[in-house]
């Protein structure tokens, strides 16, 4: 599912990225790899801060939107 | 024998503090060959050996997706530094290290400097430095950069290093692949062995980005057809197998690694998903309904104190300095030496006339600068960023561009430059062509000196009101544009969000003084030149005789020749119209000319007399058009020169400074007319 229907505090598994290719690179670069844990710290009227390998992320609802992730 | 560092790490990591700690004030600040991004070198304190120290941009990886990482990779690997000084921030260890398994396999020598210890030991976790050097095969040094520690240990072990580095193997990479991926690694290597030796790389790494399908590296390479088509084979063959892309494979392999690493030399206190103090401060400022008026209460605090008490205070202060002491020292010193009268009327009228009216103003600029180092070192910019996300996108932009826009209050010339973090062509443009019109420090003078003079009631709304004008139109020109020249969408916004800090001081007087230095050397090169020009100009005819009226002079006539174009904005008089020409080489020139031209004659002229002379040909109505004018129109040289960089276009450049000057005109056309309809003056 995509990351936008989690709910916030559960932990997720991030199991691919539908973004395109650049962006998609840009978010491997910083950890969003198929596996890595993740979990939504705020929320923001569908913008995400998200902690990816105890960083902080800050997305935009699109991004969300493009992740897919399943229940850890 | 001398020697030359680089320090690499991610963004936030603490590469700034720890470069600066390094070289103290021996640094350099210049531009990468052929781009903006900012340069900065310096030489090593307390060693006699020769080392010099380049400071990379900060980079999450060497893929070449931005001009950062372009930079970075292309210096370590054609300028071969002796030694890469990796800086990692300990606290955010996993993500850091994913930079570090890159950095190791460009066969340069690494050293890992572990920063940020004491957050670490804080929280009470623990890192095993032998075991992590071990796994990573580099040797690792701890060091808290803010706190100056570990810093000569850093440098001393990177010494030894680049030392030892003629007689010592550089370490092959700890750092192994899925055995499938290593396989194809082994086939490319041979295929390109000879390739990667002409440029002197090394061949596992070229190997990984060629199955990463670099283009860049390709490029550089040249590899004939039939290579080429091997090494595509190997990546169809491994796409698929893994059923993915290569490089999410190969990001995916260095992330396992990393976790073992981790796991092994890591002794995390708190494991699991508790919330950091950052984390709760986020809730709250970014909060679905706090989120905006926190943002505005913090702008209108850094309003209220640099334009408020303190700010008045600094600057009562320094017109005293300049505007009696010294000038009645120098003008007293000039008579007793018996210069002749015109340099008397040179030094007094145009060097302090004009440069004088600059220096007032610089203590202010220095306490906004100052503000928005502390906005950034807090964290709470990258925050700012993200709340603004939304309703910029509604303008066709994005977050990012909103730390340009808001480094444009203090200067845009190095917000233009600032705009290099936008990902996106269309984004960047227009927040190019937008930034200009955040009032920056420059234009302060001037309404400072007109908010005084003619809204002494309320002059801080007055001016607050003009700074909310450059927003309003900004927005309503981003609108327009987004529906005509910059139609599609802005990109994703993505932003590593660093944890709050509490910034030093040191840091934050370091910032202030960069940006306060800047300004005082335009004060005393650009400024100065001009005031004397401008005192020239007005005080001699086309046909160089020292005229009574400076009516008949140079400028006179100039400024006779163009006010017409003024004189629907309310300000039509020579004078103003010359302080406008004059504003484009730089808007403080705008007060600089204004005390030139009404100080005529007058020993230690101060602001008061100045204030007179203006109300004499201006209204309250006036003065607010012309505040409104000199806020949008072309910004200045400086800003113009950055804006033809980063546009890469004069055609685009034209076009910014054009729009700039022609909303400028009828915004001011509007106060102006539409405020005599309702029977202001
Ligand atoms: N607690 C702690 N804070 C540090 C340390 N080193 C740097 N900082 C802080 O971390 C923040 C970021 O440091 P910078 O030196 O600006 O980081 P940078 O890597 O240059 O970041 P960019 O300029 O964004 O590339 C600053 O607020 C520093 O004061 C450290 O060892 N310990």
């Amino acid at each position: 599912m995509p990351l936008t229907m989690m709910t916030r505090g559960i932990e997720a598994i991030v199991k691919g990225c539908r973004a395109k290719d650049k962006t998609k690179k840009f978010l491997e670069g910083l950890g969003l790899v198929p596996g890595t844990k993740i979990a939504v710290v705020a929320e923001m009227k569908g913008d995400l801060i998200i902690s990816v390998k105890g960083s902080r992320l800050a997305i935009n609802k699109g991004i969300a939107q493009k992740l897919d992730v399943e229940a850890a | 024998m001398s020697y030359t560092f680089a320090l690499a790490g991610n963004p936030n990591c603490g590469k700034t503090t720890m470069f600066n700690e390094i070289t103290g004030s021996t640094q350099y600040v210049g531009n990468w060959p052929g781009v903006t991004v900012e340069k900065k070198e310096g030489r090593a304190r307390r060693f006699k050996e020769e080392i010099k120290v380049v400071d990379l941009p900060g980079i999450y990886s060497l893929s070449p997706y931005t001009m950062e990482e372009i930079i970075a990779r292309d210096y370590i690997l054609d300028e071969k530094p002796d030694v890469v000084i990796n800086i990692v921030d300990a606290s955010n260890i996993e993500r850091n290290l994913y930079l570090t398994t890159q950095l190791v396999e460009l066969g340069v020598p690494v050293v890992v400097a572990l920063n940020m210890m004491d957050v670490v030991t804080t929280r009470g976790d623990q890192i095993n430095l032998k075991k992590l050097s071990e796994l990573l095969g580099v040797p690792v040094v701890p060091a808290s950069a803010s706190k100056g520690q570990g810093i000569h240990d850093v440098m001393q072990k990177a010494l030894v290093v680049a030392q030892t580095a003629a007689t010592v193997e550089v370490e092959v990479p700890k750092l192994r692949f899925d055995a499938k991926m290593e396989k194809c690694l082994d086939e490319v290597q041979n295929l390109i062995a000879a390739y990667a030796d002409r440029h002197h790389y090394h061949k596992r790494w070229v190997a990984l980005k060629l199955l990463e399908e670099d283009q860049e590296i390709k490029k550089k390479l040249d590899l004939p057809a039939n290579v080429e088509k091997d090494i595509q084979n190997c990546i169809a063959q491994l796409e698929n197998e893994f059923d993915n892309d290569t490089e999410t494979i190969i990001a995916d392999g260095r992330y396992q690694y990393i976790a073992d690493v981790v796991a092994e030399a890591v002794k995390k206190k708190n494991t699991g998903s508790t919330l950091t103090v950052s984390d709760k401060i986020d809730k709250i400022v970014t909060n679905r309904i706090f989120a905006i008026p926190i943002f505005l209460l913090m702008m209108w605090m850094v309003f209220r104190v640099t334009f408020g008490a303190v700010g008045s205070w600094t600057i009562d202060f320094v017109d005293g300095l300049v505007n009696d002491t010294i000038a009645g020292a120098l003008s007293s010193g000039l008579e007793a030496a018996g210069a002749a009268e015109w340099l008397h009327a040179l030094v007094i009228d145009g060097i302090i006339g004009g440069v004088g009216s600059i220096l007032v103003f610089v203590p202010q600029i220095m306490i906004l600068f100052f503000f928005m180092a502390l906005l950034e070192d807090s964290g709470y910019m990258a925050r700012a960023a993200f709340i603004m996300d939304r309703a910029l996108r509604k303008l066709g932009l994005t977050g990012k561009s909103f730390i340009p826009m808001l480094m444009g209050f203090g200067c845009s010339a190095p917000a233009v430059m600032a705009t290099r973090t936008l990902e996106n062509e269309k984004d960047r443009k227009l927040t190019i062509i937008l930034t200009p019109f955040m009032s920056c420090g420059a234009r302060m003078p001037i309404y400072l000196l007109f908010g005084a003079a003619f809204f002494a009631q309320n002059q801080s709304t007055m001016i607050f009101s003009i700074y909310i004008l450059g927003i309003v139109v900004a927005i309503i020109s981003g609108i327009i544009l987004k529906k005509t020249l910059f139609k599609g969408e802005a990109a994703p916004f993505v932003m590593e969000l660093p944890p709050y800090r509490i910034p030093t001081l040191k840091g934050l007087f370091i910032h202030m003084w960069d940006r306060g230095k800047a300004f005082l050397i335009k004060a005393g090169t650009v400024i100065f030149s001009a005031a004397v020009i401008i005192w020239f100009c007005q005080t001699f005819s086309f046909t160089l005789q020292m005229v009574e009226d400076p009516a008949d002079s140079i400028l006179g006539v100039i400024g006779h020749a163009i006010a017409p174009i003024f004189a629907p904005l309310g300000f039509g008089d020579w004078r103003s119209a010359v302080a406008i020409f004059t504003g484009l080489v730089a808007k403080e020139v705008v007060v600089a000319t204004l005390g030139i031209l009404h100080g005529l004659g007058e020993v230690a002229e101060d602001s008061m007399e100045l204030h007179t002379a203006l109300q004499t040909y201006f209204t309250p109505l006036k003065a607010y058009a012309f505040m409104a004018f000199t806020l949008l129109y072309f910004p200045c040289i400086a800003a113009f020169g950055a804006m033809k960089r980063e546009l890469n276009s004069w055609k685009w450049t034209l076009f910014a400074v054009g729009y700039q000057t022609g909303i400028a005109w009828i915004v001011a056309f509007l106060i102006y007319n539409v405020g005599r309809l309702f029977g202001l003056t």
